[in-house]
């Protein structure tokens, strides 16, 4: 799995921290799901996407 | 503690605030403390025990709001992230703790000490798993 | 819940993995029945694997229990079930060792050995398991 939060985020000009305080998760958190070692559950994914304004499968896919 | 968390320990927390690991840290301490002096009479283990468990309920109760790490130790994982690592953590240690179980039954056995120690612990971990997978089946 | 990289099906848990799991497990299984000296556990255990594995097919719970998880919900069972075995024992573990340390102090004998080695041996592999974890996740 790949996703695009770390460029949603970086549009944004958001450091991991703001996003973590919006998420209400941990800035290694944000950091682990950017990187790709963690895969956020399903409320979580759905939390981001809302974030950001999109789809769950515009901010998370298979491919790159 | 993961998903489901008792009663009698929620209702601990709530009685004890952020200090209900150490005064189970302090009790757990006290206790082995006090067996260990009445066996071996010696006061300075007696002490060792009560420090070394009331301390580290006491350093992991006072960084855990500033490390992630030890939010998890003292049982409260901060998001989902910690949590599964905290779950995994402890599906290593039961299974690592089934294969020293079984070691430690057939060290015993093959040198003539007793093994039913071992093999109870063993048991329960292999009860507990088969358990486990019933519950989580109906749960899940 | 998330399944980790480490129990991915199409990572970590491979068929072949599965597999070496599950002849890990016999493999001990055996070894433990022969240094028991009863044949006819060892047989039973056998049989009764043997039976577990040809209604693998056929049941899911059976295929966890044997190591080869089918899919994710499978694996979170899987994973639930070790943690709380894990904390299950531990507690246990803690609690049989104080009161043996207790029945030794009125001399009623006992050797509280094994209990204080799986509760290190638990307690240093969820210690290191917090760290392997948080570095992988």
């Amino acid at each position: 799995m790949q996703n695009d939060v770390r460029k949603l985020r970086e549009d944004r000009a958001l450091s991991q921290g703001d996003l973590a305080k919006h998420l209400s998760v941990s800035r290694q958190t944000v950091n682990a799901i950017e990187t790709g070692r963690y895969l956020p559950s399903l409320p979580l994914a759905l939390a981001i996407g809302r974030f950001f304004g999109k789809a769950v499968e515009e901010v998370f896919h298979v491919d790159g | 503690m993961i998903a489901h968390e008792g009663e009698l320990v929620n209702s601990v927390r709530s009685t004890f605030g952020r200090w209900w690991l150490v005064l189970f840290g302090v009790a757990l301490g006290g206790v082995m403390g006090a067996a260990d002096l009445a066996m071996n009479g010696s006061p300075s283990r007696a002490v060792t025990d009560l420090a070394i468990l009331g301390g580290y309920t006491v350093v992991l109760t006072v960084f855990r709001g500033r490390s992630e790490t030890a939010s998890v130790l003292a049982g409260n994982p901060v998001d989902e992230r910690w949590q599964a690592i905290n779950l995994h953590a402890l599906a290593a240690a039961g299974m690592i703790g089934a294969f020293v179980a079984l070691g430690g039954f057939i060290a015993a056995e093959a040198t003539g000490h007793d093994w039913s120690g071992f093999a109870i612990v063993a048991g329960a971990i292999g009860a507990g798993y088969i358990g486990g997978v019933f519950w989580f089946r109906w749960r899940l | 819940m998330s399944t980790g990289r480490w129990y991915s099906v199409d990572r970590w848990f491979t068929p072949e993995r599965g597999w070496a799991i599950t002849a890990l497990k016999v493999g001990v299984i055996v070894v433990v029945m022969l240094v028991w000296h009863a044949f006819f556990l060892f047989a039973l255990i056998v049989m009764s694997l043997v039976g577990l594995r040809a209604l693998m097919p056929k049941s899911e719970t059976v295929s966890v229990l044997l190591g080869v998880p089918v899919d994710e919900r499978w694996e979170s069972i899987s994973t639930r079930a070790w943690a709380l075995a894990g904390q299950v024992v531990f507690v246990g573990v803690l609690t049989t060792l104080v009161a043996m340390q207790i029945w030794q102090t009125q001399g009623w004998g006992g050797d509280s050995t094994p209990y204080a080695l799986a509760g290190a041996a638990l307690a240093i592999a969820y210690l290191g398991g917090i760290i392997w974890y948080r570095w992988r996740q």
